[in-house]
């Protein structure tokens, strides 16, 4: 058999079952809907620059510096995630590794794994007080794999209720990558860069007269510069997975 | 709608750019995952899971790199994990089962959609499917990305995140137990 004669026999195989008229789209549109709802549940931090102005004005989710792993915000942010509930992290490791750039400060806090999943928490945080929020986080191991990145939740700000806060510039963070070595300890490459948040200013237009129809204009909102990468490399030992399946 | 135009959609969240790329590349998404997989439902899920993460993580793809090896590098790493995750739990019998109707769906599509296809065709294709199916998920993704995407050895490493030299020696270890497993008709493969 040659390659051709053998690539012709995998089209042949994978078109008797996959036929060239099916169409997915109907069904992923229906997810991308449930997604999208679920996602605005359980996200913290506000998707779009405009949400940060009304995530300012509002008091909203915190946690304290000193949480991590086991702080009690993580537990029931994670309760939320059918993905991520069944997950222990009494059984993180606590990690204190930090890099700074730019007066920009990222520390990797804890991680932790288990045969489904690897969450890296961290925080971000700026001398100068401005926020940065992360950008292009990747896990690799020593064999060079790239884990596949899930999502990631952030928290920042003051909650007089839980009676923490975050200090301006700050924010923490958890990302969530797929587990997929199959090694029992991973030697991994964290990288992050981090990106600064632009608000938008708010103007009337110049030349109208302030009344109630005066429409409102956003200003152009320059890209944040990109600090980074921020790059951790680290060993975590992969715990049994609990979740059911 | 041109691939640009759809990915500067979805890029500014407008998803009919998403429906675009879907409606271009999914049959064969389909295809790549099944081979992978082995599983038709499966095979759906991963195609689904890949275009959604596309989705999510559209900021992080350079517009002056083609689409098509970065979406499909997604895809292939989720029907790679999912393969692995599935081969944990099946049982060795079910397995069987499993590939036995899978080769009875081949036959009968064969022998509906052209009666000419000859006994030893239909019978190299069970073959190959078989032994596809007793490659690890991480040589079968390897020799699905070089042979079925026609992607080179380079590519296969740099997207499945593996040093070129590794990657070349899955390669051969997979041809070389594809060789024993098809005997004679994969002499010269």
């Amino acid at each position: 058999m040659k390659k051709q004669e053998f690539r012709q026999l995998l089209h042949e195989v994978a078109m008797q079952t996959v036929p060239s008229n099916r169409d997915i789209w109907p069904m992923l549109q229906e997810r991308l809907t449930a997604d999208l709802h679920r996602r605005q549940r359980v996200r913290l931090l506000p998707a779009t620059r405009l949400g940060w102005v009304g995530f300012a004005l509002a008091t909203v989710f915190v946690f304290s510096i000193t949480a991590y792993a086991g702080g009690s915000w993580l537990h029931r942010l994670l309760e939320r995630d059918e993905r991520l509930q069944h997950i222990d992290l009494s059984l993180s490791q606590r990690l204190a590794l930090s890099q700074t750039i730019e007066n920009v400060t990222v520390a990797v806090e804890w991680v932790y794994a288990d045969t489904d999943r690897v969450l890296v928490g961290y925080t971000i945080r700026a001398a100068d007080g401005k926020r940065f929020d992360p950008y292009g986080e990747t896990l690799r191991d020593k064999a060079d794999i790239t884990l596949p990145w899930q999502s990631t939740y952030g928290m920042t700000g003051q909650s007089d209720a839980l009676q923490v806060t975050l200090p301006a510039g700050e924010g923490a963070y958890t990302a969530i990558f797929d587990n997929i070595s199959a090694s029992p300890v991973l030697d991994v490459r964290f990288e992050v860069r981090a990106q600064e948040l632009v608000l938008p200013s708010i103007h009337a237009a110049p030349t109208m007269e302030t009344t109630e129809e005066t429409p409102l204009v956003l200003a152009p909102v320059p890209a944040g510069r990109i600090i980074g990468p921020f790059t951790f490399d680290f060993n975590v030992t992969v715990v049994s997975s609990s979740q059911p399946r | 709608m041109q691939e640009f135009e759809a990915i500067a959609r979805l890029k500014q969240g407008d998803i009919s750019g998403l429906e675009s790329l879907v409606k271009t590349y999914q049959v064969n998404a389909l295809r790549a995952a099944y081979l992978i997989v082995r599983d038709y439902d499966l095979a759906e899920d991963v195609v689904q899971d890949a275009f959604l993460r596309a989705y999510e993580r559209i900021n992080q793809f350079d517009v002056k790199r083609p689409f098509a090896p970065w979406f499909f590098r997604i895809v292939i790493n989720i029907a790679k994990r999912t393969a692995v995750q599935r081969e944990r739990h099946i049982h060795l019998d079910n397995a069987s089962t499993n590939e036995e109707a899978a080769l009875d769906e081949i036959l009968a599509a064969d022998l509906q959609s052209d009666p000419q296809v000859t006994v030893e065709q239909r019978d190299l294709q069970h073959a190959v499917w078989v032994a596809l199916g007793r490659l690890s998920p991480a040589q079968r993704a390897a020799i699905i990305q070089r042979y079925y995407l026609d992607m080179t050895e380079k590519d296969v490493a740099v997207h499945s995140g593996t040093a070129l030299g590794t990657l070349k020696w899955r390669l051969h270890t997979a041809r070389e137990q594809l060789r024993v497993w098809l005997g004679n008709s994969c002499a010269s493969f």
